[in-house]
């Protein structure tokens, strides 16, 4: 038992938060609903960084780290699936940046960004080039580019070897990282924001009922950290599905109280948060939502006997 | 990052397991109700703790050149998950190896070592901890209890509240006023409870037969041997040695082991549907986030980390953890709780009532992480 990081993680948590500086705030103002991040996807795959999880030295549990760094950036990065589900789940390469859903889906995350769609069903999980489907982005505000589930020609696809634990498992703990990245960046801003705007003659930041939402929010961002740290590093599959289902519960919390504290200010485009709470919500709602991973660990925990 | 045992880590744990089996009665569950402070538990504890203290289990983790092994805080954490695990059978007497010893240890003389840490290391006293009052509770350092000094002797005078096990105790851990209001006129005495003029009222409660009481303090006599360090230093002592103690006993153990338990409940009368199910693995991730908390804790002690906000982090986990196993409880075993005919479901609802007040209150934590750890402005409350 060691729970510091050690000084390859920290160095390499140090590395990927350089390579990601540039991308950590907004570039102005804008009016955008969400950011084109494949800039940062490809330096990110030029560093190496999309290998990290099958390294020996780093594992998942380095995927992780480099995930909860890239997730604290407003923009849309397409590089979940390509860090730690790929690797873990797929037993051959898959092109990035890699969408999946599942099958049913009606909208998917990323897909406008991604050169591969994974379809996931109960039987397989079949992978199709981008290039050759039709792509109906989306508008709208969740903090990512979506797009319609597109029309597949079964054909086309290419069916993927899977590995090991289900790639659900592993797309659950992204949704983790994803979460708690999201929700370390939203928290930043809310305590930013609440120490500087004062009502009442004095920061709001000193009101206790504000104080312990916000302590509140900082012990949930705590609590699924060390969940999500301690599913990767043991590769623990009861380990994971907790993590994702506190992840997914925390979400309201953490979406409703950073857009909150902020005022009116809160609901406009004027600041970053809107990137994180709305992605927040995106990200709560993924694999079915948190009441259905919990069913998900609760399986794990205390298996049923199926009749 | 290294989530895993050592070997020497596992067999330990191995080890306590199989010491609490062989000497728990088979009936513990009935005649325990896993109540800590229990005339059956700390009774108990009176042939327990000398058993634990033979074959090395008592103060693993104090220095060899005090009897203890030496090991580090892992070890006496895992010791305390094990023992939490099944209702305490160390009663109150893990407070005397946690932090009671600890502190005459470090800030006692000769003739309080003597006094007290054989006794102690053996196994056979009972300590309480004499600290709130009725009108300083989380104000702690609001305290009243007087000590003025007669001659060589201190006379006290006022009454303390909450007190756990004061009924059953043999020593207390008292805090008293020796000088200016605040925290810089407090004293740690250590006072014999069959002391005259020390008076024990129990007070009827939900927690357990004797986790509370009143202790009034009428003229009580104590020798100036029974002031532990300097005069006015006791709020220094407690901050020392208490810190180790924020995030408390390892209570998930027993929360987690109460949710297993109401699951198979549920199942063995087909009535584990996904409702339920929902809430108890939300509530079970709850309790494994606070876990990997409290385990950050410890291996900050076992570097020699300054505790740091983390520790009020890691309690408000737990309190927000055993309210969900409280809520799952009163929803899903709404009959059993009620029929009171299962000790553990019993226990495991009842106890999840004090995590958020004993060692420091939930709100207090909150305060403590709005200021330490987000840096806000406090004006002027706590
Ligand atoms: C089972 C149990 C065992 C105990 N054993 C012992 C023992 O052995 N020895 C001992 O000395 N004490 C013991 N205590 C007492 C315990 O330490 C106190 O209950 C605790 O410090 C809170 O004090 P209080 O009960 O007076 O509540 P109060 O301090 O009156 O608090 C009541 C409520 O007000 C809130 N509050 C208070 N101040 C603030 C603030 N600044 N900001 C926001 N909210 C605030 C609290 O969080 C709480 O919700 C025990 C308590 C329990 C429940």
């Amino acid at each position: 038992m060691n729970l510091d990081l050690s000084s390859d993680q920290l160095a390499l948590q140090d590395s990927v938060v350089r390579l990601a500086q540039p991308f950590m705030a907004s570039p102005s103002s804008g009016v955008a609903d969400w950011l084109d991040g494949r800039p940062l996807y490809e330096r990110l795959q030029e560093a190496g960084f999309l290998d990290v999880a099958l390294t020996a030295e780093f594992g998942p549990l380095g995927a992780l780290l480099v995930l909860e760094a890239i997730s604290r950036s407003p923009y849309a990065v397409p590089v979940a699936i390509d860090l730690l589900v790929a690797p873990m789940a797929f037993a051959e390469p898959v092109q990035g940046p890699i969408a999946l859903m599942r099958a049913g889906d009606r909208v998917v995350r990323h897909l406008p960004l991604a050169r591969t769609l994974v379809v996931l069903s109960a039987e397989d999980a079949v992978a199709y080039a981008t290039a050759d489907l039709e792509v109906t982005p989306v508008e709208t505000p969740f903090g990512d580019s979506h797009a319609l589930a597109p029309r597949l020609h079964r054909a086309t696809g290419r069916k993927l070897a899977t590995t090991g634990q289900s790639v659900e498992a592993w797309w659950g703990l992204a949704i983790a990282a994803e979460i708690l990245g999201a929700g370390r960046a939203a928290v930043d801003l809310a305590v930013g924001h609440v120490k500087l705007r004062r009502q009442f003659n004095r920061p709001i930041g000193s009101f206790q009922a504000i104080q312990h939402r916000l302590s509140q929010c900082e012990v949930a961002i705590n609590a699924l950290q060390a969940l999500a740290r301690w599913a990767a590093g043991s590769q623990d599959g009861q380990a994971m599905a907790m993590a994702a289902a506190y992840g997914q519960s925390a979400v309201e919390q953490l979406a409703f109280d950073t857009q909150q504290f902020h005022g009116a200010s809160g609901l406009t485009k004027q600041s970053d948060l809107h990137f994180f709470t709305y992605r927040l919500r995106a990200l709560g709602g993924q694999l079915g939502g948190g009441a259905e991973l919990a069913l998900v660990a609760a399986e794990g925990l205390w298996p049923q006997a199926r009749g | 990052m290294d989530f895993s045992w050592t070997p020497e880590q596992i067999a330990f744990r191995r080890r306590v397991r199989t010491a609490i089996e062989e000497a728990l009665p088979h009936d513990w569950a009935e005649k325990s109700r896993y109540d800590t402070s229990s005339a059956y538990v700390s009774e108990f504890s009176r042939t327990f703790c000398p058993r634990l203290a033979r074959e090395g289990l008592l103060i693993p983790h104090w220095p060899v050149e005090l009897g203890g092994g030496g090991l580090d805080a892992f070890h006496h954490w895992i010791l305390g998950e094990e023992m939490f695990a099944v209702g305490e059978p160390r009663s109150y007497q893990y407070m005397n190896v946690n932090w009671v010893g600890p502190a005459i240890i470090r800030f006692g003389d000769d003739f309080q070592r003597q006094r007290y840490i054989s006794e102690i290391a053996s196994g056979s006293v009972i300590w309480c901890q004499g600290f709130s009052e009725p009108e300083a509770g989380s104000d702690l350092a609001a305290l009243q209890t007087r000590a003025e000094r007669r001659g060589v002797d201190y006379v006290l005078n006022g009454s303390k509240i909450w007190t756990s096990g004061a009924a059953l105790a043999d020593h207390c851990f008292l805090l008293a006023r020796t000088g200016e209001p605040g925290t810089r006129g407090i004293s740690v005495f250590l006072m014999p409870m069959r002391t005259a003029g020390v008076d024990v009222r129990v007070i009827p409660n939900f927690m357990g037969q004797y986790s509370l009481h009143e202790v009034f303090l009428n003229d009580v006599v104590l020798p100036s041997s029974a002031l532990l360090g300097e005069e006015n230093s006791g709020w220094e002592i407690v901050r020392t040695v208490l810190h180790n103690e924020r995030i408390g006993a390892p209570r998930y153990s027993l929360s987690m082991r109460v949710l297993d338990h109401a699951v198979a409940v549920l199942a063995a009368r087909g009535d584990d549907r996904g409702p339920a199910r929902i809430k108890a693995a939300r509530a079970m991730a709850a309790l494994h986030g606070a876990r990997q908390l409290a385990l950050q804790v410890v291996d900050g002690r076992v570097k020699g980390k300054a505790a740091g906000g983390l520790t009020n982090i890691a309690r408000y986990a737990l309190v927000a953890a055993d309210r969900e196993v409280a809520d799952f409880l009163c929803e899903f075993l709404h009959d059993e709780l009620i029929a009171n005919l299962d000790p553990l479901l019993s226990v495991g609802f009842r106890r999840t009532g004090s995590t958020g007040l004993a060692a420091g209150s939930a709100e207090i934590q909150l305060n403590l992480i709005a200021k330490h750890h987000l840096g806000l402005p406090v004006l002027s409350q706590s």
